[in-house]
């Protein structure tokens, strides 16, 4: 190995470390904050809202987040989607109208965010309750 | 002595010792120091990627010894940088196998839920590839053509 190939394997190296700090300081993070990303389901004028908030530094970009809901008249999908979600930022997605049959006869079947952290590696997080096999 | 020319026993420990230094780099950088990274981001995520046991370790690294040390003997001739390059090759598909190509994904339970987890992580081995890996295929060819090839 001469001077040139020590020196860019040296510089990969360094760039490896770049390109997974995003993953670190989110993963750190995470695990010292349970709320960095929290759901709430709100009633609202016979409509839900269903609102995610993000916490972390560390920016996610397209993000997409899904709601699947089993209503009397079936499965209602329905989704909101950003270009950039940073601290503090949050995304809401209202349910309601034709179809809904009402607030007592909803239950959900799943909730699926989607994005890329820091716009570079795709994730999705998907929640099912009741084990939703 | 009626000639310059060195011992092959001399020879062959001047390969090995080389050998021993190129199974070193191989060893540390694509079973060691990439997996060490991928290994702390899978583990809060799910179980992480699978460890190569200490077998496979062994294997792997005496794979390496022995690719490095032909190299080293072959020194001047157009096996060493092939023989180079398939060591670098190797390196990289055992790391895209062992950390299943960066994709990594989890479940769990959670008070009769179930959360599901998944992300990307091939980013990072592009950056091995474009860093390591090329560099580490065509330098050795590039040494062999600018510097070892008598008359050049």
């Amino acid at each position: 190995m001469n001077i040139i190939h020590a020196t860019i394997v040296l510089a990969g190296l360094v760039l490896i470390a770049l390109a997974a700090s995003p993953l670190v300081v989110l993963v750190e993070e995470a695990l010292n904050n349970p709320d960095i990303l929290t759901v709430n389901v709100e009633p609202l004028n016979g409509s839900i809202a269903i609102t995610l908030s993000y916490n972390g530094s560390v920016k996610l970009r397209d993000v997409n987040l899904t709601v699947s809901l089993e209503t009397p008249s079936g499965l209602v999908n329905k989704s909101a989607s950003t270009r950039e979600l940073s601290r503090g930022g949050n995304l809401t997605i209202v349910i309601g109208g034709d179809g809904f049959g009402g607030l007592g006869n909803v239950r959900l079947a799943e909730l699926k965010l989607e994005g890329k952290v820091s716009g570079i590696y795709p994730f999705e997080i998907s929640y099912r309750p009741g084990g939703g096999g | 002595m009626s000639t310059g020319e060195v011992p092959v026993s001399k020879r062959i420990i001047w390969a090995v010792g080389n050998g021993v230094l190129g199974m070193i780099y191989y060893v540390a950088i694509y079973l060691y120091i990439i997996p060490v990274v991928f290994n702390y981001l899978a583990q809060q995520v799910s179980s992480g990627f699978p460890e190569l046991t200490t077998g496979q370790l062994a294997g792997f690294a005496l794979f390496f010894l022995g690719l490095s040390s032909a190299a080293a003997g072959l020194r001047g001739t157009i096996y060493n940088p092939i023989l180079r390059a398939v060591s670098n090759l190797f390196g990289f598909f055992i790391l895209v196998y062992y950390m299943n190509g960066g994709e990594l994904s989890g479940t769990v339970a959670v008070e009769g839920a179930r959360i599901g987890l998944s992300i990307n992580l091939s980013p990072i081995i592009y950056v091995v590839f474009a860093f390591i890996t090329v560099p580490g295929i065509i330098i050795p060819f590039y040494d062999y053509y600018t510097k070892e090839i008598p008359g050049t």
